[in-house]
């Protein structure tokens, strides 16, 4: 009982944190393109889209950074038999994401967020690329980590634990780097539709803005065209990986044959049930159907973009606004078959999840379970709500970058006796 | 390198007390030392650009300790499951409170979030109070719930949330322009003798309770920490902030390293293999300069004192 409540308390932190990592992921990109041909060209309209899609950012890394501090500590809290098992090869590529990937990005995002005017603006440029390197430094070492589970390769067996031998085998993992370009991929398409779904609103509700919403919607097409394109081509190699390392998986969402793949494994494994739970076919089906809509009809949007037509024809504008969530669900649905197809394993072929758990009391986990999804899922709710209203205010709206003097103007009689310069 | 990387655990969980500290200090002294409005947004301005880089410190520690002494991570975090909780939902709470408190423009809207601030903080004061408090007693051996709320563990909590009140109230002196910060410096010199009085308490249970493998170590380093408070009052006195700051700020680190020092034979009895240990040496540990000198560029960069043209979007 303790067991599946830890692991519905995980699925739950990470399937939310991942959510919205999707989009900090796919924005940042386009920001950076942005604020880098503001750098460049000085032009207003490119300082106005970065503040713009910035805040946007900003506000949506609020959720991805308070629900990403617990899944570090959920492996401590949760599954100390994971890291007693095999914290000496996991534990170095976690170390390594909180090092040199979230520790870089959380200070340049504070750099970035209050040293507008405080430096030139190439510098603040550069500050960015930093934060988005940092981003997907993180994506790299988390998915050495989660490639070692599915994978664990690099390591030996020694008494009750894994020692590591070869560090470089942990980093070319098969199961790391596919899983890295396909959600390279996913984001970029996630960025892409989000900017061209939230510009099509603007264009839809004729709210001014032009020249901006239709810089931002051509940006965000060519990334969804780009991403689209690269989705379905890393998507393929990945069933030839899962076939690879993770057969009763294999077998359960590729139209296999499920038993004579649960029978070898208990030839290989000793006696026991090896199939993941059934309904990661659903799961698998909702990621492929999607994937084969952009497989086929990822070049359509740029076809949108001939003489502007998303400025006038409303049934494109319609279009792009209800494909923003679709690469969410994807994603979603895409980490549910991995994580599950795993199952019954944690460390596959090494260690059952059954045996990872901490020897915590059931009630524990669920009071804990209760505290962090009620906690987060109201935070979400108004996270969400939050970007919305943003994203429909427009550019107008946006105070990321102004000054104190700006956002709290002279009238209210504290403000008045604030001085203006020490 | 086990000594090593002792050393860079209690470096980046000192950091985290010393640095996120003031974070802490500021949510919790908020209301009673910034009016509404204007001022209090103030406030958050003057610490918005440190909150990202301060609680990163923490995530940071869990990181090291995962790598570095695995079973002694997974021993402390399940061993006081509830207090990590507690900590983790306060941690998000606060976080929550200053993004959400300016995106929305109503009264309500505003206090809703103040108060998630002073409430996450509390929370986050008092949970990290009752870590090192449980700590002092001995690397926890994994079962939960043994002596969580012993006394020594509730005295040390009260101490920690009024150290870093202290130093938070400190900072706001500092940071705030100087009217502003009037009040903050009042109640910080209000707090330092109750602080201090509190340290001296938790030393001194510490004694019969505590189970520290090398108790007497700790315990002089715990002395200083408290010269480090008086020290704070007297620099209060002569109205030389920048000196308090300095001393909060070091009473924060002697804490952590006083822990550290008691701790370290039961520490490095869990350290990792040394293999590991050495791979993750020669990965990391040329990073680590580079990180201190980012933080140092973000705090020239906001040395000053706030005032109308800094960056307001907390």
């Amino acid at each position: 009982m303790a067991l599946d409540l830890a692991r519905l308390q995980f699925a739950v932190t990470t399937s939310l944190h991942f959510l919205f990592v999707v989009l900090t992921l796919g924005l940042g990109p386009i920001i950076a393109v942005t604020e880098t041909r503001f750098a460049i060209t000085g032009k207003p309209v490119f300082e106005r889209m970065t503040r713009f899609w910035g805040q946007i950012y900003v506000i949506n890394y609020a959720l991805g950074i308070v629900v990403g501090l617990v899944l570090e500590f959920q492996f401590g809290l949760n599954w100390s038999g994971l890291t007693h098992f095999a914290g000496d090869v996991f534990g170095p590529s976690l170390a390594m994401e909180t090092l040199v990937a979230f520790f870089v990005e959380s200070t340049f995002l504070g750099i970035w967020i209050f040293g507008w005017g405080r430096m030139p603006r190439w510098l603040h440029a550069l500050v960015f690329w930093v934060v988005l390197a940092g981003g997907y430094a993180s994506v790299f070492w988390v998915l050495v980590a989660n490639g070692f589970l599915n994978h664990p390769v690099g390591s030996v067996r020694r008494g009750d634990h894994l020692a590591l031998t070869d560090f470089g085998a942990l980093l070319s993992n098969i199961s790391t780097t596919h899983a890295i370009e396909h959600i390279v991929s996913v984001v970029l398409l996630a960025g892409g539709l989000f900017v061209s779904g939230v510009s099509a609103w603007h264009f839809r509700k004729g709210t001014g803005d032009t020249e901006l919403f239709r810089r931002s919607m051509r940006i965000g097409i060519v990334f969804a065209f780009l991403g689209g394109f690269l989705v379905a081509q890393t998507g393929y190699p990945q069933l030839d990986m899962v076939k690879e390392t993770k057969p009763v998986e294999y077998a359960a969402i590729w139209r296999g044959d499920v038993n004579a793949a649960q029978a070898q494994a208990v030839a290989q494994f000793g006696p026991g049930d090896y199939r993941p739970p059934g309904w990661i076919d659903a799961s698998f089906q909702t990621m492929s159907i999607i994937g084969e809509i952009f497989e086929y009809f990822f070049w359509v949007p740029l076809v949108f973009l001939i003489r502007n037509w998303f400025e006038r024809r409303r049934f494109i504008q319609w279009t792009l606004m209800i494909l923003i969530p679709v690469p969410f669900v994807a994603a979603i649905a895409g980490w549910l078959t991995r994580e599950v197809g795993r199952q019954p394993w944690i460390v596959y072929g090494q260690l059952k999840t059954a045996d990872a758990a901490s020897p915590v009391s059931a009630g524990t986990v669920l009071t804990s379970l209760i505290l962090f999804t009620a906690v987060f899922l109201a935070l979400a709710v108004v996270d969400y709500a939050l970007i919305a209203r943003t994203a429909r205010r427009g550019p107008d709206g946006v105070v990321l970058g102004a000054a104190f003097g700006a956002v709290e103007p002279p009238g209210s009689p504290s403000a008045d006796e604030l001085p203006l310069r020490l | 390198m086990d000594v090593l990387w002792l050393l860079v655990v209690g470096l980046l969980f000192g950091g985290w007390l010393a640095l996120d500290g003031f974070n802490i200090g500021v949510g919790l002294t908020l209301p009673w030392v910034t009016r509404p409005g204007a001022e209090r947004r103030l406030a958050l301005t003057a610490v918005g650009p440190f909150l990202l880089a301060n609680e990163v410190w923490l995530v940071a520690t869990a990181g090291v300790l995962s790598a570095g002494f695995p079973e002694a991570e997974g021993r402390v975090l399940s061993g006081l499951y509830p207090v990590v909780a507690v900590l983790l939902v306060s941690w998000a709470v606060r976080d929550a409170g200053f993004w959400f408190r300016s995106r929305g423009v109503s009264d309500t809207w505003r206090r809703t979030w103040e108060g998630a601030i002073t409430a996450g903080s509390l929370g986050l004061a008092v949970t990290s109070g009752l870590v090192i408090g449980n700590l002092v007693g001995g690397v926890p051996d994994g079962r939960p719930g043994i002596g969580i709320l012993d006394p020594l563990a509730l005295v040390c909590a009260v101490a920690v949330t009024g150290l870093l009140a202290l130093h938070g109230a400190v900072f706001l002196g500092l940071r705030l322009p100087v009217a502003n910060g009037a009040a903050a410096s009042a109640l910080a010199r209000r707090l330092v003798l109750p602080v201090a009085g509190l340290g001296l308490l938790t030393v001194l249970l510490a004694l019969p309770l505590g189970g520290l493998a090398r108790p007497w170590p700790a315990l002089a380093i715990g002395i200083v920490a408290l010269a480090a408070v008086a020290g704070t009052g007297r620099a209060l006195a002569a109205g030389r902030t920048g000196v308090a700051f300095t001393f909060t700020t070091l009473a924060g680190l002697l804490t952590v390293l006083a822990l550290g020092v008691g701790l370290a034979p039961g520490m490095l009895d869990q350290a990792a293999a040394h293999d590991s240990l050495r791979t993750f040496g020669k990965m990391a540990l040329p990073v680590l300069p580079v990180l201190l000198l980012m933080q140092a560029w973000l705090w020239w960069i906001f040395r000053r004192r706030v005032d109308r043209d800094s960056v307001a979007f907390f």
